[in-house]
């Protein structure tokens, strides 16, 4: 029998252009998020920072289509990293995840200045969550040639 | 940029498999992985093909490249070397050929000390033989396939 473990809000920054860019006027939602039987076994195979990768990979899957009504189009691989594109490859979309609470700015930063430098030169979304505050942040940006 | 021309299905089949087969490569289960990073791969090829047919070029390269990278991931080097040397004739971006360019040397190096070093010192008359104390650094592996 699987069970809910928590039901959160994550909460999008207005000042973020999602609105802007897209005119939707929604700025938060709310994930449930269910355990599935003996999930806990992971961490004894899975390093936890693989843990908290693929758990922020899953709630930004949830939260983009949520609030951006973009499709989770594909997944490409280049060297060892997985891009994760929308709308038929139309935005690049970078995630992130981490535990500590006062990394949120300072990766969802870092993660921006690696979508602008992007090889593709596309636009795209950046998602980075906390579990540990269960903020995040979400937002749009274009590329950037440099 | 206008994606009509490939088939979604495909897409979608080939990144659950790219998304699986690193699930299992971070658990460890590295046949596994390489398996489905083996399957990825012909997948992507067939996307890349595609996007060819409908002059799409620039989605084809990063077809290629993710077709390359699968390979790679599943020890199957030559392969992606012939495949990243397709993106880089097709690529029409600086700086995307230039990351191309610098795996397809990494997947070179690789090649060259499996073959140039490890192999030689275990394979020996079409059989396999224990490794030899010294034969592999440490970091180093090797990729047998049987014959």
């Amino acid at each position: 029998m699987q069970k809910i473990l928590c039901t959160t809000q994550w909460v999008v920054p207005r000042r973020d252009s999602i609105r802007a860019h897209r005119g939707f006027s929604q700025t938060w939602c709310k994930i449930q998020v269910e355990t599935f039987p003996e999930c806990r076994r992971l961490f004894q195979t899975l390093q936890r920072e693989a843990i908290v990768e693929y758990a922020a990979v899953a709630a930004a899957f949830l939260i983009v289509t949520g609030l951006t009504q973009k499709s989770i189009a594909e997944v490409t691989l280049r060297g060892n990293k997985a891009d994760y594109f929308l709308d038929d490859r139309q935005y690049l979309f970078e995630i992130s995840g981490t535990e500590n609470a006062e990394h949120l700015a300072s990766r969802h930063g870092e993660k921006v200045r690696q979508l602008q430098a992007n090889p593709f030169g596309k636009d795209g979304y950046v998602f980075v969550c906390c579990f540990s505050n269960q903020k995040a942040r979400l937002s749009f940006r274009h590329f950037e040639a440099r | 940029m206008e994606n009509q021309n490939h088939d979604r299905n495909l897409a979608q089949k080939k990144s659950l498999l790219i998304i699986q087969a690193q699930f299992q490569q971070a658990l460890g289960q590295h046949g596994e992985a390489a398996r489905l990073f083996l399957e990825a791969a012909l997948l992507e090829e067939k996307l890349a093909r595609q996007f060819r047919q409908a002059d799409q070029n620039e989605d084809a390269v990063l077809s290629l490249f993710s077709a390359a990278s699968c390979y790679k991931n599943a020890g199957q080097l030559a392969q992606a070397i012939a495949l990243a040397d397709e993106a880089i004739a097709l690529s029409v971006s600086e700086i995307f050929t230039k990351e191309i360019r610098q795996f397809r040397n990494e997947c070179e190096l690789t090649l060259t000390t499996t073959r140039g070093r490890n192999l030689r010192g275990v394979v020996r008359n079409g059989a396999v033989h224990p490794f030899e104390p010294g034969v592999l650094a440490e970091g180093q592996f090797v990729t047998i396939t049987a014959a």
